[in-house]
């Protein structure tokens, strides 16, 4: 199996009055292609900071992220954006939906950036989505008008849009009632089965045992690395 | 439409208050530079090219009696493009409440005007006997109206009436005596036939020429006028003035080139106003878009996908503006001309689209937002997602500094807070006070401009104290004047004054221009001059003279303690003055004046201690009804007496006239002030709504622990009107290099010299109330907006 993602030695550090304080500490790990990686983690262990290393979003102060073998902290920020648009498909706790676009336009904007999907095709692909997600019918709805739930599964297929190989996710549950909760994880694992690569960082210590894989993080350190029965590999 | 474009569009229509903040922040702008730019153009193009159009006489020649004979041959003389003879005279006409005014009555041979066209504006051309033409200027100062009956009191005080059949324009009203406008008295046009009627010459007695090549150079011009001079002479006419002027000198170009110079001034101004206004309003819509350009960013936007979007959502806002500016600004620039061609007697020839007008609103509108927002753009283009989805939570320092820590100890602790929050972006705090305080200092220096100018009519003023100024047709003795008005019983003193005028003789022994000469008594009470170099003479002083600043203008080389040659008019004698100062009154398009001795003009005149000018003071200041019935009562005894006047003028009149020009200054300025003010306004209303936007964080956090709606509002409103304070303070201060800009232009362009900077605290009074009161209003409706937010909604974003 080939690894989309490897992480070496990672480090990230913030100055503040205080002074340093390390948010990463020295982590290791790398994703294969296909798995379902659950981060998990009390709040400011580090996580968060992980996550936004793995899309780009934040650069580490020392080591390394490699996403199909390219060094995030070596690229620009438009290369950046081309990787987030193409390659990983990224998913926030507050959905981040444009307000002023509907569901239908929202999924439809990365492949008018991207322009990978001919415009005469867009339409269909993005009613692919809708329809693989399951809000077909909400499809000319604005977000506002979508309950939390709703608005999550559009956010999942926006960043499904351009059908990118790796979907990371940062709490997507964390604004969620238990019963979206336990919908969109499933949405995940549908995913993930079909091939998709997933890193989610949560806080639901029942829902994660969904994913194949549960990284732990504690103080920034990587302190366990478990497979979970629902693994195709086996414990790692 | 592909969805990004959507998402502009939406963007545009889902936040109208804003939209329209940025849309009237680019359209201010360009709407005033529109309008300031037109004005500037065509002002100065109006009066150039209508007054050459008009055919403008080059040589004006105040003859004894000629006929047409001598214009046929004067057309032939070398260098005459064309000539015509006209018979001008003083007299006096009623206006519509029965007072007497003085009126100045031209006819002519032809009725097409050769030289010095005149355009029919109202009425029948040509006039029929009877029949009378007004200028249009001054037709409102005979209460006149067409079809009304004129009554002209001829120089026996025969009663003529005419019907006013037309209202015309005459743009070379004062060109002939180095005048202006306002203080010519009412013009009257009448046909040949009528000149025996109103007992006036009934053959020519001014000659004008217009010059086939050189009319637009003053040398050449006064080269000709002395050599054509000699030969009316050779003639055995006798030549009693001659005024030049060049064929694009409009009599009032002096007012035209101080409005264009204040509208430069401000136009400059309002560029920078608009551009910082609309680098504010676009940067607070940026910061609304953070999370969203977080958003696009995690999609795959590149930084050039997201400037080119948001750069395209100006263009929008630029294109609306425009829209409206263009068509606004030709509106609001054909009414300032409309109104300023009637002010200062100029015809608006330049009609139709001015297109290099247009041409610049394209490219300010187009360009100067895209400038202004290219900044706030691609910072929020280069923003992280990090911070991007943070909602710029962090921008601006956290005003913690020692100046807001020592504010804490004064006041309250939410008004310490409203503090802080003015100084937490400095950035904005300090483009928004550069706005309002620019805009304030305008304001401001427009009031002291105008405290100038009504400075400078009071010192116009100051040269004639009488309340009546009376001029008889022959010369009288000082007493038999007070003889005749003793039972005047509100009469106090009556002053004799030597007037008359004369010729200068300039230093090649040529004619110069007539001077009007003044000669007070020594000692007289009744002039407080304005020396703006040497000084005025003193008791028993002899053969001495001041002159007006127009010598200055026309003749740079004079200087004080030269000596000055001149020709008192029907004397023959050539007599040598000394100069022993310049003074200022009406600007330099006022006339040729000087002032001397009485006793020196009483040995120059050849009336000896006769005088024709008698300046009456009245026991106590008149009103106006009293004025009006001291005058009649003058004018009835002189009439009893055979006392022939050629003018009796209330000298408040004479005064409000000469000032008229300056009002119409006074007007222009305070127009542009209320667009400047505006424009602070809307500059004001951007950064506070940028201001709470930002803090809506702070705002929930305030609300959660117990802050009313009151407090909010009050925190928002204290902030608003901290920065209208400090902008009240900065423009103040600011508002005096502008005011000396400002008076600079209008002195040189008017006086030819500087004017004294005025100091009025009504401006400052004034901008203080209105900044705080357009910081209230400002305020008002991002307050009313923190008031309705949630703590839910706050916190929620968070």
């Amino acid at each position: 199996m080939t690894e989309p993602i490897i992480v070496t030695d990672l480090c990230k550090y913030f100055e503040t009055k205080a002074g340093k304080v390390s948010a990463l500490d020295h982590i290791s790990f790398s994703v294969q292609d296909g798995d379902f990686v659950g981060i998990v983690g009390k709040s400011g262990s580090g996580k968060s900071t992980l996550i936004n290393m793995l899309a780009g979003i934040d650069k580490p102060s020392s080591g390394s992220v490699s996403v199909f073998g390219r060094k995030l902290e070596e690229m620009n920020e438009n290369q950046l954006a081309l990787l987030r648009g193409l390659d990983v498909g990224i998913v926030f706790q507050f959905f981040q939906l444009l307000p002023v676009l509907t569901v239908l336009e929202n999924i439809l904007l990365p492949m008018d950036f991207l322009g990978r999907i001919p415009e005469k095709e867009r339409m269909e692909r993005a009613y692919e989505v809708l329809r693989m997600i399951e809000i077909q019918d909400y499809a000319n709805k604005l977000p506002s008008e979508l309950s939390g739930g709703l608005q999550q599964k559009a956010a999942i297929a926006r960043a499904l849009a351009n059908d990118p190989p790796i979907i990371i996710a940062d709490e997507p549950t964390g604004n969620l009632d238990s019963a979206a909760a336990e919908k969109i994880f499933l949405l995940f694992e549908e995913l993930s089965n079909k091939a998709k690569t997933i890193v989610m960082v949560t806080h639901d210590s029942e829902l994660v045992r969904m994913a194949h894989r549960i990284l732990t993080i504690r103080d920034g350190a990587l302190i366990s690395d478990e497979r979970t029965d629902r693994s195709r590999g086996g414990e790692a | 439409m592909r969805p990004r474009w959507k998402k502009i569009f939406y963007d545009f229509r889902s936040n109208p208050s804003r939209s329209l903040l940025v849309i009237l922040s680019i359209f201010v702008g360009l709407f005033a530079v529109g309008m300031i730019m037109t004005l500037w153009i065509c002002i100065p193009s109006d009066l150039r090219l209508g007054y050459e159009q008009s055919n403008p006489a080059n040589i004006y020649f105040r003859l004894s009696s000629f006929d047409n004979s001598l214009i046929r041959s004067v057309q032939k003389w070398e260098n005459v493009k064309d000539a015509m003879g006209s018979s001008v005279a003083t007299l006096r006409a009623y206006d519509g409440s029965g007072k007497l005014k003085k009126v100045t009555v031209q006819a002519v041979s032809d009725d097409a005007w050769p030289v010095n066209h005149i355009d029919v504006l109202q009425g029948s051309w040509p006039l029929k006997d009877n029949e009378a033409a007004v200028e249009n200027y001054k037709l409102g100062d005979l209460d006149g109206a067409m079809g009304k009956t004129l009554t002209v009191k001829t120089a026996s005080g025969k009663e003529v009436s005419l019907t006013i059949a037309a209202s015309i324009r005459d743009q070379s009203l004062g060109a002939g005596d180095y005048s202006i406008v306002f203080i010519e008295p009412i013009q009257v046009y009448v046909n040949e036939n009528m000149l025996r009627r109103l007992e006036m010459d009934t053959q020519w007695n001014m000659l004008r020429i217009v010059l086939k090549n050189g009319g637009f150079d003053e040398n050449a011009i006064r080269e000709y006028a002395n050599d054509y001079a000699d030969r009316l002479k050779k003639a055995g006419y006798q030549v009693q003035s001659i005024a030049i002027r060049r064929s694009d000198a409009h009599p009032t170009a002096d007012y035209a080139d101080a409005i264009a110079g204040i509208l430069l001034v401000i136009g400059v101004l309002v560029v920078f106003l608009s551009g910082s206004l609309t680098y504010n309003t676009l940067t607070a819509i940026l910061s609304n878009q953070m999370r969203q350009i977080g958003a696009m960013k995690t999609v795959g936007a590149t930084y050039a996908q997201i400037v080119f979007m948001y750069m395209r959502l100006i263009l929008i806002y630029s294109l609306i503006a425009l829209i409206f500016a263009v068509p606004s600004s030709i509106g609001a620039a054909e009414l300032c001309r409309g109104f300023l061609g009637k002010n200062i007697n100029f015809a608006n020839i330049r009609t139709g689209i001015i297109w290099e007008v247009i041409l610049v609103q394209l490219v300010l509108g187009l360009v100067v937002p895209q400038i202004a927002g290219a900044i706030p753009v691609s910072k929020g283009a280069r923003v992280s997602i990090q911070k991007a989805m943070g909602g710029m939570r962090n921008t601006g320092s956290s005003g913690n500094d020692r100046f807001t820590r020592s504010m804490s100890k004064i006041f309250s602790r939410p008004t310490a807070l409203s503090m802080r929050n003015t100084f937490r972006s400095k950035s904005r705090l300090v483009l928004t006070l550069f706005t309002l305080s620019l805009g304030g200092s305008i304001f401001i220096a427009s009031f002291n401009v105008n405290t100038a100018i009504d400075e400078h009519v009071a010192v116009i003023a100051r040269y004639v104290q009488a309340d009546l100024d009376l001029v008889t047709e022959r010369p009288y003795r000082l007493e038999q004047i007070q003889t005749a008005l003793q039972d005047i019983s509100e009469i106090d003193y009556i002053e004799g004054w030597g007037f008359g005028s004369a010729t200068y003789i300039d230093a090649d022994g040529n004619d110069g221009p007539s001077i009007s000469v003044f000669a007070p008594p020594d000692g007289s009470a009744l002039i407080s001059p304005n020396v703006k170099e040497g000084r005025w003479f003193e008791p028993g002083e002899q053969h001495v003279i001041c002159l007006s600043e127009r010598f200055n203008y026309t003749y740079p080389d004079l200087k004080v303690g030269d000596k000055l040659t001149m020709e008192v008019k029907g004397t023959g004698n050539k007599t040598e003055w000394t100069i022993i100062g310049f003074f200022t009154m009406a600007g330099k398009s006022g006339g040729f004046l000087a002032y001397m001795p009485r006793s020196s003009w009483e040995r120059i005149s050849g009336a000896g201690n006769r005088l024709t000018k008698f300046q009456i003071v009245t026991h106590t200041r008149p009103d106006e009804a009293q004025r009006a019935a001291i005058t009649k009562n003058v004018e009835d005894i002189l009439d009893e007496r055979g006392i022939k006047t050629t003018s009796i003028q209330r000298n408040d009149t004479f005064v409000a006239d000469a000032a008229r020009g300056l009002n119409i200054m006074s007007i222009f300025m305070m127009i542009m002030a209320v667009l400047v003010a505006l424009v602070g306004c809307i500059g004001l209303t951007g950064t506070m709504s940028l201001n709470v936007m930002e803090r809506t964080a702070e705002i929930g956090i305030l609300r959660a622990i117990g802050a009313s709606n009151r407090n909010v509002m009050k925190n928002v409103l204290t902030e608003g009107v901290l920065i209208g304070f400090m902008s009240w303070v900065i423009g103040a201060v600011l508002s005096v290099p502008v005011g000396k800009v400002l008076t600079d232009s209008l002195g040189s362009a008017v006086f030819g010299s500087r004017l004294l900077l005025g100091f009025t605290p009504v401006g400052y009074g004034l901008w203080l109330v209105l900044s705080l009161v357009l910081s209230v209003i400002a305020s008002h409706a991002p307050a009313r907006t923190a008031v309705a937010l949630t703590i839910r909604e706050v916190l929620a974003v968070e």
